[in-house]
């Protein structure tokens, strides 16, 4: 059992060193004593991380994901906070639209619509009033507002 | 070629101990396992994980080289390992250097001890 979890350990090392030694790390484990196979096991654990992990620059990779995951949290706490009384003015819409009692808003909206109508009807009320007026007014004939406006002739 | 040497320098635990092993003859794998062990006395065990990842560094670095010795009776699987000129020259300059560490050090560890006595 031991020398197959062994065994397992040895070809999960990189393709370049497994090649290279995993014979003789496999020919060590057959004459070592068999209590120090649990001692090798971990050896081969340790070789294994070192092997995928440390050679392989892997984790180069593995910290620049934690500082790039790291930057992108700080940036969304950052944008969340500058964006806080935009987003809670934003909510408070939704939640009010959201949790009003039904026919509420609708009721609203009506009471809306009737004072504007009411509004415009008394607009409309207003500017026919203004061309009525200026109807009934006397228009001035064109000739006359001619030569009233013409400068004096010169005398000859 | 000092440059070079001195841009080896200092030796890790592990590749030490492995030179070492490597100084007095060829050896396979086993064998530097072994031969570490007795030169530590028993305080430094090597695993095969840690000896191949120093033997793939070492011998990148052109301080240990794979030597043509077999036996026939051998394990087949079994690779043999020498040192390289330039490699007993880098544990030569590691070993003085440790001597000079070993000398600095020696009259400030001893100075409590005479006092006392």
């Amino acid at each position: 059992m031991k020398k197959f979890l062994y065994r397992i350990l040895v070809r999960s090392h990189p393709r370049r060193f497994r090649e290279q030694f995993g014979d003789e790390m496999l020919s060590i484990f057959d004459e070592v004593a068999p209590e120090s196979s649990t001692a090798l096991i971990a050896d081969g654990v340790s070789s294994l991380v070192r092997q995928r992990i440390v050679r392989s620059n892997l984790w180069k990779m593995a910290c620049g994901a934690v500082v790039s995951a790291c930057v992108i949290c700080i940036w969304a706490i950052g944008i969340r906070y500058a964006l806080e009384p935009s987003l809670e003015l934003v909510m408070k819409q939704t939640m009010r639209l959201q949790w009003a009692p039904p026919g509420a808003a609708q009721r609203l909206d009506r009471d809306e619509f009737q004072r504007e109508a009411a509004a415009a009807v008394a607009i409309l009320a207003e500017s026919r009033r203004e061309d009525e007026h200026k109807r009934r007014q006397p228009l001035v004939p064109p000739r006359q507002i001619r030569s009233s406006t013409l400068p004096p002739a010169p005398r000859t | 070629m000092k440059d070079e040497i001195k841009a080896q320098l200092p030796l890790a635990p592990a590749a030490l101990h492995i030179l070492l092993a490597l100084a007095a003859e060829d050896r396979h794998g086993y064998g530097i396992l072994q031969e570490a062990f007795r030169q530590s006395q028993g305080h430094y065990k090597l695993g095969p994980g840690t000896l191949y990842d120093n033997l793939d560094k070492l011998m990148n670095r052109g301080l240990v080289a794979e030597s043509a010795r077999r036996t026939a009776k051998e394990d087949p699987r079994r690779r043999y390992y020498r040192l390289t000129e330039f490699g007993r020259r880098v544990l030569a300059a590691d070993l003085d250097r440790l001597r000079a560490v070993v000398k600095t050090a020696s009259p400030h560890l001893s100075e409590p001890e005479a006092k006392r006595t």
